[in-house]
């Protein structure tokens, strides 16, 4: 680099260099951050005074005050910063000689003050450092006044509180001398800096300050003033986050607070961790559980910076006697395989997942291996994992390497062992990648029936169309616990197969047409299904579904099939069957099917599978409580007039019962993204009047009301939302124009790829 | 005829309180169960060396205040613990520091449940979201780490998250 072009660009090469050799300082390598602090001194005093009057015109800032030397704007902070590091290096004359030459330069700044103080308590000369602090003071103070030079009240609050901590210490010691001059003159030692390790010394160090009168006590510490029993109390009303503060506050709330471990049992760390400040966190955490037998933390997430994840790992796994309860990990550089390896090869790293309850993983993975994966974590009740990418394998030795383990790892299995505890599964694949999977990962969990308990499974991002195909029509067929299903933006797998693939109805309508008693019973236990399909081609009507495949899902409560290929004939069909008159349902996605479409004005074409008859749903599902409606087709102020009518006829036909509800709640209503206008809004609820009129006696409470309506990027008038809420009608509204589809991404995803 | 009942505080001041209002102090209302009535109306006179009257004039406020409330009995699971502090409680602890702690002290040498989570609540706010530094201003505490010690445990703050 020429030096033309270095001084042109002089603050931004100078920039750089402060930003690197921080970073260095901030890693420890104190020589590194040395030699750049160095180098760029000397660059920022190669300038003369009329490149630097150029600068300082440029960035807009002041010449000169009154007889100090004009300088290069970062030269002051260099000088700094190197001294700090010569400081670190414990060169303390270097470091000094800088902090002069800083407040020759910059006389008005606090910088070097505070750094020449902190050199004199090193140094441990209390009173010179209390000097030049208060000389700071009035230094900077007279600059302000004088010259109205911009300082930090940052730094000079700092100035301040050093001053006043150094002048409480001096005072303290004279008067530990003069207690110490009465009881014996020759063993007159004055300690310079008061080490206090425990708690104990901390009490009594308090017994003596009390002892004192010379010293004034202005201090309004709780945790000085209250017992531990409290503190522990107020402590556990507050957030790690505030926790991670309050360690710094001072030497007693460090000590005390890392003397509750169970404050340190739920943590949160911020994002890109590094490993240093892990080692740290595992510092506080021994500390804070050192009279325990166990380590215990409930919920752990951890974000780690790349390139230092497997150093985090390792800290994780050789934490002694740790028991780990809910774990959330993102890993981008190691695969599920390294993994594996590295809890499968440490004694320790075994026992602390021991216990692992929730293990939710953000990982690339290597095909062929997780399936072992869950062996290592006997107690899991759930896992989720987000496929981040595929690894693939890199060249012929690693293949050989894996290969062998995976041999290895096949003759020591024991293939009876059931993840009896397994109740949540959710994989979830990263879309782009799914073309080259060819199978679904843990697929042998299903294949050998190793999942008992399951209750929750979730699939997402896969393509169905590139699996083995016996496996997609039976691979659910073993889950006869299953309480909770969710498929979303998965290829190749429509509704209509999962209905067809879910049981084994086929046995079951056989048995029933030759006069046999079957054997088979199709268990329904199913309450939430979601299947959410990417990419829709034909319309399904379910006209070949038979009545025996949709026993499976008699008992749904919750259906979900926003963007689904299914006809509003093939919803009816399902909701039509379910048990108990459907009473028990309460909660239907329809949003974003575009063959369930609504009849928007009264001369529409017929449409294949029939217009959405709205009382016909209700008939089906009369306690529905959250109705999502998003994005649906032709929906209208005809369509919303024509659900206000559904209601008015189930009102009708609940007023013949005696004991029927006298009114209907809706708890979410989603009419998002539909072309509806104020108008057909306010018409809906305008049928509380109707029925107000014909039916209802009782009070001013309107009978058909929403609890929280979502109209997302509709734009309506500001008055006619005022208008709903203040008639009742809504109790909470969202309107968010700024969204730009309904949902972006899936729900199961734990993170948006 | 209905007994008369009198706190005393520890600089000797009298109370004479209704029966109701003392019963929200857990401490009382055991006291109270084992007393017999008497057949002389004398005051029943109850000591309480703990409390100065000052703090005293606080509680009793309180326990007028909430003494048609019928408070549950667990007030430690997880659901109350992110419960925001109730309005009234907050305007009425809104006091110095110093009385705060003492209201805190007493609620807990008095057994009454809901003021003392209130008080430890308020304090636990004061804390909340704030840098060391503002926590130090808040209770006047004075930074009585080393620079070094400071610079070494400040890199020790690293972990948390800063959402």
């Amino acid at each position: 680099m020429s030096d033309a072009l270095t001084k042109e660009n002089g603050l931004d090469v100078l920039g750089k260099a402060i930003d690197l050799g921080i970073n260095h300082f901030m890693q420890q390598n104190y020589h590194k951050a040395l030699k750049i602090f160095s180098k760029a001194i000397s660059l920022a005093e190669s300038y003369d005074e009329d490149e630097i009057i150029k600068l300082r015109k440029t960035l807009k800032l002041p010449q000169k005050w009154s007889s100090c030397k004009i300088i290069h704007p970062k030269l002051g902070s260099l000088l700094d910063h190197r001294a700090a590091t010569y400081e670190r290096l414990n060169d303390l004359t270097n470091s000094f000689k800088d902090c002069e030459k800083l407040i020759e330069l910059e006389p008005f700044g606090c910088k070097g003050y505070l750094r020449m103080s902190k050199i004199f308590m090193r140094q441990g000369k209390q009173t010179k450092a209390y000097a030049v602090l208060v000389k700071g003071i009035k230094r900077v103070n007279y600059g302000i006044e004088k010259y109205n030079i911009p300082v930090s009240g940052k730094l000079l609050e700092a100035l301040r509180r050093q001053k006043e901590a150094i002048g409480e210490d001096i005072k303290k010691d004279r008067i530990v001398k003069q207690i110490e001059n009465k009881v014996e003159d020759k063993l007159l030692v004055v300690p310079t800096k008061r080490k206090l390790t425990t708690l104990s010394d901390m009490i009594s160090d308090q017994l003596t300050k009390k002892q004192s009168p010379a010293v004034i006590y202005f201090s309004k510490d709780p945790l000085e003033k209250l017992p531990l029993e409290l503190i522990r109390k107020i402590f556990k009303y507050l957030p790690f986050q505030s926790i991670s503060s309050c360690v710094l506050v001072s030497k007693i709330w460090y000590e005390i607070i890392t003397s509750f471990p169970e404050l340190f049992e739920d943590i949160q760390l911020k994002r890109q961790i590094s490993a240093s400040a892990f080692k740290k966190l595992y510092k506080i955490l021994s500390k804070s559980s050192q009279n325990r037998t166990f380590k215990r933390i409930n919920r752990l997430k951890i974000y780690p910076k790349r390139q230092e994840e497997k150093s985090i790992l390792n800290t994780l796994m050789n934490f002694t006697k740790l028991q780990i309860l809910n774990l959330e990990i993102y890993l981008s550089d190691i695969n599920l395989r390294d993994l594996f390896l590295m809890i499968r090869e440490s004694k320790l790293a075994r026992f602390n997942f021991s216990n692992l309850e929730t293990l939710r993983l953000e990982i690339p993975l290597l095909l062929e291996f997780e399936e072992f994966f869950i062996d290592l974590l006997p107690k899991l009740s759930v896992f989720e994992i987000v496929i981040s990418e595929i690894t693939k394998i890199k060249n012929q030795s690693d293949a050989k390497k894996i290969s062998d383990n995976l041999k290895t790892l096949k003759d020591e299995e024991d293939r009876k062992l059931l993840y009896k505890n397994l109740k949540c599964l959710s994989i979830v694949m990263n879309p782009s990648f799914s073309t080259n999977v060819k199978k679904l990962p843990f697929e042998r969990y299903f294949l050998d029936k190793k999942l008992p308990n399951l209750e929750t499974l979730t699939i997402a991002g896969f393509n169905f169309k590139n699996f083995n195909q016996e496996f997609v029509k039976s691979f659910i067929q073993n889950l006869s616990n299953l309480k909770h299903l969710v498929l979303e933006h998965n290829d190749g797998l429509t509704i209509q197969d999962l209905i067809l693939n879910f049981s084994k109805w086929k046995e079951y309508d056989y048995c029933l047409e030759n006069d046999i008693k079957p054997i088979t019973k199709i268990s329904s236990n199913l309450q939430t299904l979601y299947v959410r399909e990417p990419s829709i081609t034909s319309v399904q009507h379910l006209r070949l579904v038979s009545p025996s495949a949709l026993i499976p899902f008699k008992n749904i409560v919750s259906l979900d099939i926003t963007g689904s290929s299914l006809s509003f004939e093939a919803l009816i069909k399902i909701l039509a069957n379910l048990n108990h008159k459907g009473s028990r349902f309460k909660s239907l996605s329809i949003g974003m099917c575009q063959f369930i479409v609504w009849q928007s004005s009264a001369f529409d074409r017929y449409t294949s599978g029939g217009h959405v008859d709205f009382a016909a749903v209700l008939r089906c599902c009369p306690k529905l409580e959250r109705l999502s409606l998003n994005q649906s087709s032709n929906l209208n102020d005809f369509s919303l007039a024509s659900i206000g009518r559904a209601y008015l006829e189930a009102m009708a036909l609940q007023a013949n019962h005696e004991d029927g509800k006298k009114e209907f709640i809706l708890d979410r209503l989603d009419l998002s993204f539909n072309s509806i206008s104020g108008h057909g809004l306010i018409e809906l609820f305008q049928i509380n009047h109707k029925m107000n009129i014909s039916l209802i006696e009782s009070g001013n409470n309107p009978v058909f009301r929403v609890n929280k309506l979502i109209i997302d990027g509709i734009d309506f008038k500001v008055e006619t939302l005022k208008l709903l809420e203040k008639r009742g009608y809504v109790s909470e509204i969202q309107c968010n124009l700024t969204k730009a589809r309904w949902r972006e991404y899936g729900v199961n995803s734990i993170l948006p790829f | 005829m209905v007994k008369r009942y009198v706190l005393v505080s520890s600089d000797n001041e009298k109370f004479p309180t209704e029966r109701k209002v003392m019963e929200k102090s857990i401490l009382l209302k055991n006291m109270l169960k084992d007393l017999f009535a008497d057949d002389d109306d004398e005051p029943i006179e109850i000591p309480l060396p703990n409390v100065s009257s000052s703090v005293m004039k606080f509680i009793l406020e309180w326990c007028e205040h909430y003494k048609d409330v019928d408070f549950e009995d667990d007030e430690d699971d997880d659901s109350k613990k992110s419960a925001p502090i109730d309005e009234w409680d907050k305007n009425f602890l809104n006091t110095d520091q110093e009385m705060l702690y003492e209201i805190i002290l007493a609620a807990n040498y008095m057994n009454i449940k809901p003021l003392l989570n209130a008080g430890c609540k308020m304090v636990a706010e004061m804390i909340r979201g704030k840098s060391p530094e503002e926590i130090r201003k808040t209770f006047n505490i004075v930074n009585d780490f080393t620079p070094e010690e400071e610079a070494a445990i400040r890199r020790e703050n690293e972990w948390a998250e800063d959402r």
